[in-house]
């Protein structure tokens, strides 16, 4: 699947949170998405610190709605990060 | 960007946490003595693993290497961006628990090691661990004593000198040159974020679709842990200590100090200084570093602990690396 569809999610739906991540992170892994496990702590992707504040970045951008350094440590796995982020979408937004 | 997301009061239940106290290395087999061990005081900005590569090489499997991994607590999580304020002394209480539950399983004679802001937090934990029978000094990696004549407010301190801190400690943390030279003149953040970037790709440290956003985010998420760093400092009003200590300093370090980088107003005796080359950043991979701190151990669990440094110490570290 193409980065390009991202414009078509929608930031304030958990689920397509999570797409968002996994089709970024599979991209910078260079695997296919399949391979991701939403259950997994991100670090366990390989994916150190430094990338892991760059996929942030980007989804702050995409969110519009700013991320604090502190949330991919509480929130370190795709599915309770995607979780999170819509909540904040949503609350924002209402 | 709209809105500040709400900071989390906790972390959520059921979160993997990381110990605190982590072993980098096998334990010494059963029936072995372990001769010493050494508690390496981590502040965070680079993975704990730098110490494997470098520093607990330079160890004999009889000495016992451990972290004391500032960055499981979540108190220091919470202080980023000032939303939940620590005190160093409540960080430091929580270290010395581990710590002193590790000497009771296995007493043995122990030297604490601190990088950086580490240092600072080594310094308080010495104030503690002095009452064990295992203790025997300090080691002070290029950390900043935290005296009034240092400490600064954080909006005294100099963006530019703080983006050419970012700039050093990237190139660390992806093992590669970025030029630390900046555009000349007064520059937004933004410019200089972009000009960094651009050095960045071109140098192999980041990946070439990294977009300027996500440069942000690792520039906002480092100034947030060296501001947290700063004014847990700050608030912390140090007494002297009595212990024996040596200081390691990086030839290129954050900023140009006093010989002493201020220790000699807390320490007494006022530690041995070492030199070696390297940043402050790449000072924990640097191997004469790295030989150095071992020597320094070494040389602790030798002498009695009471001795003044220049005989508790040996000869070793004066003869190398003499600082004028």
């Amino acid at each position: 699947m193409e980065i390009a569809q991202t414009s078509s999610l929608n930031p304030a739906v958990p689920s397509d949170v999570q797409r968002w991540l996994v089709e970024k992170i599979a991209h910078r892994l260079k695997v296919s998405e399949a391979q991701i496990d939403m259950e997994k702590y991100l670090d366990e992707f390989g994916l150190d610190s430094t990338e892991a504040l760059v996929l942030s970045g980007e989804l702050e951008k995409w969110t519009g709605t700013e991320l604090e350094s502190t949330a991919i440590w509480y929130y370190p796995t795709i599915s309770t990060l995607s979780q999170y982020v819509a909540e904040r979408v949503t609350q924002a937004a209402s | 960007m709209s809105v500040h997301a709400r900071v989390p009061q906790a972390p959520p239940p059921g979160l993997r946490r990381t110990p605190v106290l982590q072993p980098l290395r096998a334990a010494v087999p059963s029936g072995a003595v372990e001769v010493g061990h050494v508690y390496l005081i981590h502040p965070g900005a680079l993975p704990s693993s730098a110490y494997t590569s470098g520093l607990v090489q330079e160890f004999e499997p009889s000495v016992g290497v451990s972290v004391l991994d500032l960055a499981s607590l979540p108190d220091y999580w919470g202080a980023l961006d000032g939303h939940r304020p620590a005190r160093l002394e409540d960080l430091v209480e929580q270290l010395w628990s581990e710590l002193r539950t590790h000497q009771e399983a296995q007493p043995c004679r122990f030297t604490l090691v601190g990088w950086s802001f580490g240092g600072v937090i080594g310094f308080e934990l010495s104030r503690r661990a002095r009452s064990l029978s295992g203790f025997r000094g300090l080691v002070l990696l290029d950390s900043v004593a935290p005296i009034r004549k240092y400490k600064q407010r954080d909006d005294a301190l100099d963006r530019k000198m703080l983006m050419r801190w970012f700039v050093m400690y990237l190139s660390a943390r992806r093992g590669k040159v970025i030029p630390e030279r900046l555009p000349f003149g007064p520059r937004a953040d933004d410019e200089l974020l972009a000009h960094v970037l651009k050095h960045a790709v071109a140098s192999g440290a980041l990946a070439e679709d990294t977009p300027i956003e996500g440069m942000h985010k690792l520039h906002q998420a480092f100034l947030a842990g060296l501001l947290r760093n700063n004014q847990l400092s700050g608030a912390y009003r140090p007494a002297p200590l009595d212990i024996p200590a040596v200081l390691i300093k990086a030839r290129r370090s954050l900023v140009p100090l006093g010989r002493h980088m201020g220790w000699k107003e807390l320490l007494r005796p006022a530690p041995l200084r070492v030199s070696c080359p390297g940043d402050h950043y790449t000072l924990l991979t640097n191997r004469t570093a790295s030989r150095t701190v071992a020597e320094a151990a070494r040389d602790m669990w030798r002498e009695p602990k009471k001795a003044a440094p220049a005989e508790a110490l040996g000869g070793t570290l004066r003869e190398a690396n003499r600082l004028p």
